[in-house]
């Protein structure tokens, strides 16, 4: 299903987000009164923003900013939820043929005081094989695993969107931070 | 500063004012001027979300505005309605706040200085979907037909509808494509409608395709803020909520533009010049009695202006209009939008009198109609509509 077409607008999402992806999450200047999805864990590790793409199967993926408020890095090691059978940490990279592809890696690492963006077309966290749909609206749990400090459990909103949908080429082996 | 340059400096001030409403002064060269000396960034704040009202009704109406009304996808439950609702709230208060929807990447096209706001009614459609039928209030449904009216399905109905107003017609159709994105197959849209108004009278009654000022008439939101918001008496999902009647009333340009200006302002009983009735008393108010030199009422028996006065004290709404051009159909009026706390009781006996002998209606053609509920507004953790769907 992921055609030439797709992978072109992929492509173009990655350009557009060069401009901020690199500088801080872009939500952390907002006002007080402006809403935010903020979903507060123990030990300085939250996830700002954080929203899963509304799929009925196979795979789908969870976006947002993690940001670690304490002064050493925050690895996290697996990720899980309830409605995947399995879920891994994924880059998004050109593979060997110049395209945009997805790869699994084995960590990520919200760097200290810092924040590790989540978005399509870039670092996500994957949901594989959906046991139940996620449905526009509802709510989905997903939990990271730290080196150091045990099980984080985040709760975020599910909803549509139209992008997201890069192929996947698994067999990957990079860390990412 | 040569002349030239003066005067584009001055344009793009006055565009940029124009969420104060001072864009019709600015016409006048002595403000046009004094704009000038002005600091920059006196940009317009954010309109807030959060309060016990939703927004576009009480607002000074914004320069540009649509309609989106949706049907509930086939099979659609109260959970399904929950789940939109929490999804457009979170959507609507991040856009009104000068950000952008969760899923949104495109940064860019946020704006905080546009006055943005956004009204969600519910239809009828709604309560049955969501099994609450029995809290549907009396008043909520279609409009009983009336002579003359020329309904098409295509603007009819819906059982949502969304009015999202701005200053920038940018934003506003951003904001709409990202409304109908987040839905997702919750629901499908059914129709769409898009609205300007007059500018030079900056917030004030704007003058409509015929010329007419429109919209003049309108409650003291103070003072008579019982007219168009439900309070205490009413279901807690309803408090501080009201009625929203959406009409499109098809205008003939051509065949108006045939008609002189006396008759113009015999049909309305206004004067064109400045919207004042054509007879009025010592204390301003429209003169129903005065006679002209032959005898005859001054104010036409069938005037717009006459049968549209409140015979009662509770006919009274809140008009909040717009006019709408489709060049593509051939087709330009007035998407006349008002709000009311009592459909029946307030606005249903205005429309049926125009209905009757209104001497507008040989020019003008209702195609469209909606009547919508419109739940109070929701607190910081809450969506819109919670107090009903739970």
């Amino acid at each position: 299903m992921h055609h030439h077409s797709r992978r072109a607008l992929v492509g173009a999402t990655l350009l557009g987000l060069g401009l901020t992806a690199c500088g801080s999450d872009g939500s952390g200047s907002a006002p007080a009164s402006a809403p935010t999805t903020s979903t507060p864990t123990s030990d300085g590790l939250t996830l700002r923003n954080g929203w899963a793409k509304a799929a009925d199967h196979g795979m789908t993926a969870v976006f947002g900013t993690l940001r670690n408020d304490t002064d050493t890095p925050i690895v996290l090691t697996a990720v899980s939820s309830d409605v995947a059978e399995r879920s891994e940490f994924h880059v998004t990279r050109k593979d060997s043929a110049g395209q945009m592809a997805m790869k699994p890696v084995k960590t990520f690492t919200v760097p200290a005081n810092g924040s590790f963006p989540l978005k399509p077309g870039a670092n996500h966290l994957m949901l594989l094989d959906l046991k139940k749909p996620l449905k526009t609206g509802a709510e989905v749990t997903v939990s990271l695993d730290r080196r150091r400090g045990g099980r984080v459990d985040l709760t975020v909103p599910v909803r549509s969107f139209a992008g997201a949908e890069e192929s996947y080429e698994p067999h990957s082996d990079h860390g990412a931070s | 500063m040569t002349e030239d340059a003066v005067t584009h400096t001055t344009r793009r001030r006055a565009l940029l004012l124009g969420g104060l409403g001072t864009v019709g002064a600015a016409a006048a060269g002595s403000v046009h001027l004094s704009r000038q000396v002005e600091p920059q960034g006196h940009l317009p704040p954010p309109i807030p979300f959060h309060g016990e009202r939703q927004t576009g009704v009480a607002e000074t109406p914004q320069a540009f505005a649509s309609w989106s009304a949706f049907d509930l996808a086939k099979g659609a439950d109260r959970d399904a309605v929950r789940r939109l609702m929490r999804v457009w709230t979170d959507d609507i208060a991040r856009l009104m706040s000068g950000r952008l929807p969760i899923t949104d990447v495109s940064d860019e096209l946020a704006n905080p200085s546009a006055r943005l706001t956004a009204t969600i009614g519910f239809g009828p459609g709604l309560f049955v979907a969501a099994d609450l039928d029995d809290q549907r209030p009396a008043w909520l449904r279609p409009l009983p037909a009336v002579s003359g009216d020329k309904l098409q399905d295509r603007w009819n109905g819906g059982d949502l509808v969304i009015q999202l107003c701005s200053e920038d017609p940018t934003q506003l159709t951003h904001a709409r494509h990202q409304l109908v994105l987040s839905a997702g197959d919750l629901v499908t849209t059914r129709w769409t409608q898009a609205g300007f108004r007059e500018q030079s009278t900056g917030g004030g009654p704007m003058r409509n395709l015929f010329g007419q000022v429109d919209g003049m008439v309108n409650p003291d939101l103070t003072d008579d803020a019982g007219l168009i918001w439900h309070g205490q008496s009413a279901a807690p999902w309803l408090r501080g909520g009201t009625s929203m009647v959406i009409r499109r009333i098809r205008m003939d340009l051509d065949a108006w533009a045939a008609v002189d200006r006396p008759a113009r302002e015999r049909a309305v009983g206004r004067r064109l010049s400045d919207g004042r009735p054509l007879a009025v008393t010592r204390g301003d108010q429209p003169d129903l009695s005065a006679t002209d030199d032959l005898g005859l009422e001054a104010i036409d028996l069938d005037s717009h202006m006459r049968l549209a006065m409140p015979r009662r004290p509770t006919e009274r709404i809140l008009r909040r209009p717009y006019s709408y051009d489709d060049p593509s159909a051939g087709e330009a009026g007035l998407v006349f939008v008002a709000f009311q706390r009592d459909v029946h009781r307030q606005f249903l006996p205005i429309q049926q009198r125009l209905a009757a002998s209104d001497l507008l209606n040989i020019w003008v053609t209702t195609v469209g109609s909606a009547v919508l509920a419109v739940p109070g507004g929701c607190r910081s953790g809450e969506y819109i509509g919670e107090r009903l769907l739970g």
